[in-house]
């Protein structure tokens, strides 16, 4: 277990004043509470150190037990009159309706240090005014490109709650969608508050994404170039397409194929296109006689 | 759509109905009326609760809250654009 300099955390000294305190943790809280960083998951967790380092140094007994015992947490003894002393200032903390911190904080938001020195029971009275809706939770989902080819339905644990749920198909990488009402529930006469699952595509094929489109490049042999041919083509459904290929085929050109890209996203039936890029390889290691027809076909030009 | 009537969710909150007032006048937050009642639209409510933790745990006014509420819209702008822009990204690399 880490021991935590709260004093550090609020960029304040030992002998900072009660009012001090306040002031270096309302300037922090401005900068970190999540209302005013959306998303950052480094600002959130800051703002939980800053709430930590508040609840200790602006409640005096709180103050004064980290002061004694803080850095030598460890040794049992002390630990052991701390403990006996605790349920004097939980009663205290409870009590103390001047108590200010931001949000509602469960205990999973207290460090171990702050845990086993004041107790896992320890919870933050935070707010005096009633909350009316629950809280959002985030959650993110992470797929493979080729898992959101079809509307597929999951079941989503999330708490203790299940959630049926249809991922809908050409979901776009770092799409979020909103799922009303499975965030924190409040009970009758309040709004529940909602879910948000954010969704990281991860690309596991070769093809690349361009919204609804997808790109491929291929090789080509320079005899099939030349002189045209058929060719087959892999589709991201794991599906093969015949394809035509046109002679005089130059290289780096572009062939689309209507309808073989990604399902449009809540379009049923609706499909984005694949373009095909050629890179024509050229032919290596060439033998006497090859050399000799490729000199004779230069001659020709 | 739900709504609920303005004074109860002051009674709910605590909050007197000239903070309610005051954040409609700054454009903040939308009310409905209906026969001289006034109402809160139940999507509202989360951005209400907003406003009230800024106003009240971060002491920031209602011009500030103007402010704050204007760049949190364009940070919105702006992540989902780098979102964009980062797919976009992944397809040249």
């Amino acid at each position: 277990m880490k021991y935590i300099d709260y004093y550090k955390i609020l960029g304040i000294g030992k002998t900072a004043t009660e009012s001090e305190i306040k002031k270096a943790y309302r300037k922090l809280a401005r900068k970190y509470h999540p209302d005013v960083n959306p998303g950052n998951k480094e600002a959130e967790k800051k703002f939980k150190e800053i709430n930590e380092a508040n609840e200790v140094l602006s409640n005096s007994e709180n103050r004064k037990k980290y002061d004694k015992y803080g850095k030598d947490w460890k040794h049992a003894d002390e630990f052991e009159k701390a403990r006996q002393q605790q349920g004097q200032y939980q009663q205290y903390h409870y009590g103390n309706g001047q108590q200010q911190s931001y949000g509602s904080f469960t205990e999973e938001d207290f460090s171990d240090f702050f845990s086993s020195m004041f107790g896992g029971g320890f919870r933050s009275q935070a707010h005096s005014r009633t909350q009316f809706k629950g809280q959002d939770y985030h959650a993110e989902l992470q797929l493979n490109l080729t898992d959101v080819l079809k509307s597929e339905k999951q079941t989503l644990t999330i708490g203790d709650k299940k959630i049926r749920l249809t991922i809908p198909a050409g979901i776009e990488n770092g799409q979020e969608i909103k799922i009303k009402d499975y965030g924190q529930s409040v009970g009758e006469g309040g709004i529940n508050g909602d879910l948000y699952i954010k969704f990281n595509i991860v690309n596991n094929t070769n093809f690349k994404r361009k919204g609804n489109d997808l790109y491929l490049s291929l090789d080509l042999d320079l005899y099939k170039a030349i002189l045209g041919g058929e060719i087959v083509i892999p589709t991201i459904d794991g599906k093969k397409v015949k394809l035509k290929v046109k002679p005089e085929t130059q290289n780096n050109i572009k062939v689309k194929l209507k309808g073989k890209g990604m399902p449009i996203y809540k379009k049923e039936e609706q499909f984005g296109d694949l373009y095909i890029t050629y890179n024509i390889r050229m032919p290596k290691n060439l033998s006497a006689k090859e050399k000799a027809l490729f000199t004779e076909l230069s001659k020709l030009r | 759509m739900k709504s609920i009537p303005v004074k109860q969710i002051c009674a709910n909150y605590n909050i007197s109905q000239s903070f309610i007032d005051e954040l409609y006048k700054y454009d903040l937050i939308e009310l409905i009326e209906v026969k001289s009642v006034w109402y809160i639209s139940n999507l509202e409510i989360a951005q209400l609760e907003r406003l009230m933790r800024m106003h009240f745990d971060l002491e920031i006014n209602f011009e500030g809250l103007d402010v704050v509420n204007n760049l949190l819209r364009q940070i919105g702008d702006l992540q989902n654009e780098l979102t964009i822009l980062r797919n976009r990204i992944d397809f040249y690399e």
